[in-house]
């Protein structure tokens, strides 16, 4: 395990693993009174393998980016007391550590797999060929059979993980360190990850330490235990004898620990003894041969048949990205379906009720509660839609009488899931829909929880939740349905469904993505293999050189060339009309502009109140039909699809911007798939909660809002996971994908300033050069 | 660091309402330009929110620039008319909102400071379009579209930036930044540490 950065230091730890030390740790961040840890001292041998456990807000978390050398600066909070990795401060010990979060969105930089593993060695300044030799191999020891160029947005929560798990590891570090990894994951997910972090710790000797609310999943691998209280160690000792002295107090504040089970709801309070609910009445909910797609996209589930009848609880089950999420956003009527009908008990439609009307019918839970909050306190938000209004019972039968003034945002994870389902439940509809609600719950909360729902169910309304947890169904007496992937080999053979038996089966057609860097051509177009600085040089040079005349002449000679150079970068005319089509809209209408309210000359065609057609109006909006065109066409075909990373390397690399802002920003635009997607959540999640009816534009603001406060969080969380690997060391950032400057490059750009120049030489030679300045500030 | 990688993530955010403003604006905008002369001004202050609201929530010198840039680009790459230009406005607006931070020495960032910065960017803004778009349009045009690109971007981009900031504030959003603190130390003491949130914020 030497490697050349190894080599190069001079202490070394024995078999690589690192040893890591709290001495009289003392942390309290900026604008907060009580410190979040207090008196820890903490001693980790190399090899060790440790579990921290500790109710919410224990302070784990802000323990585990002391080891990782991430609390930060005197700007972020004061420190009293050493981090200490081997034998120095573990700010200066990047590399060593390597810390995984929960989040797996957050745990990805880049767009590629391939660049994301490359991404914290090159932080670290790892020459290219090492670090390709640490990589081979990285993606098949963590278990994930895909290649290099797979979309990271594309791959499921458990390969996000692992994924990130494989990034952390290319670090080459002698701690791992992991915030509740499997706390967003399904049970298959949780296995994979588990699997692949022992793999790693064993097969490099690492020191490990976890954190996590399910001590089982851990239990098998760990040797010892340290339990923190409000910010202080409470126990530190061998795994089995800290769980047998602390396990009741443990479990009594929310974590999971073996032998101690949730509080299971009373059994279904209609069930007469028999387990079978009542038939008598319409179903409240029916589904006949739904078929559902998610937004813009092919369907993913077909021929969905489904009864819900009061009392009833219904649980959709099956591995991730079959559909379960996107089938039960439609039967809530908040996904328009492909196919198929949709019955409330009255007969009526959910998904073509008013959001008002549909609120009071049906209520979701959204898999993160921060889709669905819509008002500025908790009070608020309760009372919002309530059927009987004052929520001050609600709020104390929730345990948040003391927090009704406080933004919903503020509440713990927790406290948002609760007051999640309440404020579904607030308008007593008939159905609750409920998505993934137990994940990442605590033991106390999960029991709550469970506790809402059969409330419900007991007072004769009907539930349908997604979810993993086998624990959950038993608890509530759902029905199962499961969804299955079709076998590819008959994927459009109707699958007969079982409706009654549980569990049923019922077959979900996969429909397989389409790759997203499939090989499409045989020879790589021109266009993609420019640097992207000389791509956006060449739609952006020429422009400047354009606007500085407005005459049809130079305008038309341009587009001319243009039309007739622009094949010769590869790319087919199809694609070039369709990539350019809002230049085309937009060209005719900056012209009717000018042709009504431009300068006006020569002979008045019509006048109509401000409108003046003149002579000089007309030949000025031609002019500017041109030459949006020849301005936007080529800028618009050059740059339209750019990729993120290239042009990031290319900014970094050929214009020599500072890497860390548009590393930043290239981190940032993989969020666009992420925001894109809470933006969508957050639209249904207000037409969920009545507040989708009327103008979508009166609703933006408020929506962008929302929008602004889960960015924060998303980009709090991955700057931290940028800084645990490594990004903003101060060594010199190595590239692993060079970004060439080459002679095609200089030849595009010089050919593109050329068809400027001599579209302008033209007009200056026929007298028609018509300077937008003079015309501009001269006055007409 | 943390503030370049949440500037990043705000501009992009900020970009996505951009998206979805051109989407469902666009009938409105089109009546107003056919139907009144220079009056779309009045909503282009939209275009200018990145600059103002990744500066008063980092409160860092270029953080106007760098916030309207990032926005622009996620215009841009999801494919507008303007292209690689947009690249271009977004950073003469940045300008145009970072020059007003600057006058104020980047010491103040009250409604006053909001609004000014956004109309400096309007003023940005109306210089450009002026002479690169609308370089044929009349001089009652170019007066109309002056005043109402100036007064909405003061409107639009300061006054409702500087209502998002503080709004934001209170969700604990911005604890860990400066504009989330104002009301004082200690405000946040009852504040759990989030069980289901990765926290970095929380804890820093």
């Amino acid at each position: 395990m030497t490697d050349a950065r190894d080599a190069g230091r001079t202490t070394l730890t024995t078999g690589g693993a690192a040893a890591l030390a709290a001495h009289s740790i003392s942390w309290r961040p900026r604008g907060r009174r009580a410190p979040v840890l207090a008196d820890i001292d903490i001693a980790i041998t190399p090899g060790e393998r440790v579990l921290v456990l500790g109710a919410s807000g224990s302070g784990k978390s802000t323990l585990l980016q002391g080891f990782a050398g991430l609390l930060g600066d005197e700007d972020d909070g004061e420190l009293v007391g050493r981090f200490v990795v081997d034998d120095r401060d573990a700010p200066d010990a990047r590399g060593r550590v390597a810390l995984l979060l929960q989040d797996p969105e957050a745990g990805l930089v880049l767009e590629r797999a391939g660049d994301d593993l490359a991404f914290g060695p090159e932080n670290l300044g790892v020459p290219v060929a090492d670090i390709e030799q640490r990589l081979d191999g990285a993606l098949g020891r963590v278990g994930l059979a895909i290649a290099p160029e797979h979309a990271t947005t594309q791959l499921s929560g458990g390969q996000q993980q692992r994924l990130a798990l494989a990034g952390v590891l290319a670090l080459e570090p002698g701690a791992l360190l992991l915030d509740e990894p499997t706390a967003q994951l399904d049970p298959a997910g949780v296995g994979d990850i588990v699997t692949a972090v022992i793999a790693a710790v064993e097969r490099r000797q690492l020191t490990l330490v976890v954190i996590e609310h399910r001590v089982d999943v851990w239990l098998p691998h760990i040797e010892r235990v340290i339990v923190l209280d409000r910010g202080r160690v409470i126990a530190d000792g061998p795994a089995h004898g800290v769980l047998a002295q602390e396990g009741a107090a443990l479990a009594a504040r929310g974590v999971w620990v073996p032998g101690f089970p949730p509080a299971w709801p009373a059994p279904r309070a209609a069930d007469g003894g028999h387990g079978e609910p009542r038939r008598a009445s319409a179903p409240l909910l029916s589904a006949r041969g739904v078929a559902a797609a998610p937004a813009g996209a092919e369907p993913v589930v077909r021929d969905i048949d489904l009864e819900l009848h009061a009392g009833d609880v219904v649980a959709l089950t099956g591995p991730n990205g079959v559909g379960k999420s996107t089938l039960a956003l439609t039967l809530a009527g908040l996904v328009p379906r492909v196919d198929g009908e949709l019955r409330l008990a009255d007969g009526a439609d959910p998904a073509a009720l008013s959001s008002l009307e549909l609120s009071r019918r049906i209520g979701v839970v959204f898999q993160n509660p921060e889709h669905q909050f819509v008002a500025a306190t908790v009070r608020d938000e309760l009372a919002h839609g309530a059927a009987d209004g004052v929520p001050d019972a609600l709020l104390e039968r929730l345990g948040l009488t003391r927090r009704g003034g406080t933004s919903p945002y503020r509440l713990s994870g927790g406290e948002k899931r609760r007051l999640s389902v309440a404020t579904a439940l607030a308008a007593a509809p008939e159905v609750l829909i409920l998505d993934e609600p137990s994940f990442g719950q605590d033991r106390t909360t999960w029991g709550e929880l469970a506790a809402l729902i059969a409330e419900h169910r007991d007072r004769g309304g009907a539930a349908i939740i997604v979810t993993h947890d086998r624990e959950l169904i038993r608890a509530l007496g759902a029905r199962e349905v499961a969804l299955t992937t079709a076998p590819s080999a008959a994927p459009a053979a109707p699958t007969p469904t079982a409706l009654h038996h549980p569990p049923a089966a019922v077959a979900a057609a996969a429909v397989p993505s389409p790759r997203p860097h499939a090989p499409a051509a045989r020879r790589t177009p021109l266009l993609d293999r420019l640097n992207p600085v000389a791509a956006l040089a060449a739609g952006l040079l020429p422009a400047l050189i354009l606007v500085a005349t407005i005459d049809i002449v130079s305008a038309a000679v341009a587009l001319a060339l243009q039309l007739a150079l622009l094949p010769a970068l590869g790319v087919d005319a199809r694609t070039l009309i369709r990539r350019t089509a809002p230049v085309w809209i937009a060209a005719p209408l900056s012209g009717l502009t000018i042709l009504l309210y431009g300068q006006e000359s020569g002979r008045v065609y019509a006048e109509w109140l401000f409108v003046r057609i003149s002579d000089g109006s007309i030949e000025l909006a031609i002019a500017t039909v041109l030459r949006v065109l020849a301005i936007g066409i080529p800028a618009v075909a050059l740059f339209a699809r750019v990729d993120v990373t290239r042009f990031g390397d290319a900014l970094a690399q050929t214009l020599r911007l500072p890497a860390r802002f548009v590393l930043g920003a290239v981190a940032a635009l993989r969020m666009v798939t992420l925001l894109g997607h809470d933006m969508r959540m957050l639209e249904r999640a207000r037409r969920a909660r009545g507040l989708g009816d009327g103008s979508r534009l009166r609703r933006l603001p408020r929506l962008a809002l929302a929008l602004f406060v889960l960015a924060i969080r998303r980009g709090s969380s991955l700057a931290i996971a940028m800084e645990a690997r490594g990004f903003g060391a101060p060594v010199r950032r190595t590239w692993t994908r060079p970004a060439h400057w080459r002679g095609i490059d200089t030849a595009v750009v010089v050919v593109a300033i050329a068809v400027a120049v001599v579209a302008t030489i033209a007009a200056v030679l026929t007298g028609q050069w018509n300077s937008i300045l003079a015309l501009r500030w001269s006055g007409a | 660091m943390v503030d370049i990688v949440v500037a990043s993530v705000v501009g992009v955010a900020v970009g996505l309402v951009f998206f979805a403003w051109n989407l469902t604006s666009s009938p409105v905008r089109d009546l107003l330009e056919v139907l009144l002369p220079g009056v779309q001004g009045s909503v282009h202050g939209v275009w200018l929110i990145g600059g103002v609201i990744t500066a008063l929530i980092v409160r860092k010198p270029g953080a106007a620039i760098y916030g309207e840039m990032v926005a622009a680009t996620v215009s841009a790459l999801f494919g507008n008319e303007w292209g690689p230009l947009t690249l271009l406005s977004g950073a003469i607006q940045g300008l145009g909102a970072e020059l007003i931070f600057a006058l104020f020495l980047y010491a103040s960032w009250g409604v006053g400071a909001a609004m000014a910065a956004g109309a400096g960017a309007g003023v940005a803004m109306v210089v450009l379009d002026l002479t690169l778009w609308y370089a044929g349009a009349g001089a009652l045009f170019a007066t109309v579209y002056a005043i109402s690109g100036i007064a909405s971007g003061a409107i639009i981009a300061g006054l409702f930036s500087w209502l998002a900031v503080r709004a934001l504030a209170k969700t604990g959003a911005l604890d860990r930044f400066a504009a989330g603190r104002e009301r004082g130390d200690g405000a946040y003491d009852d504040e759990p540490e989030s069980a289901n949130a990765p926290d970095g914020a929380a804890a820093r």
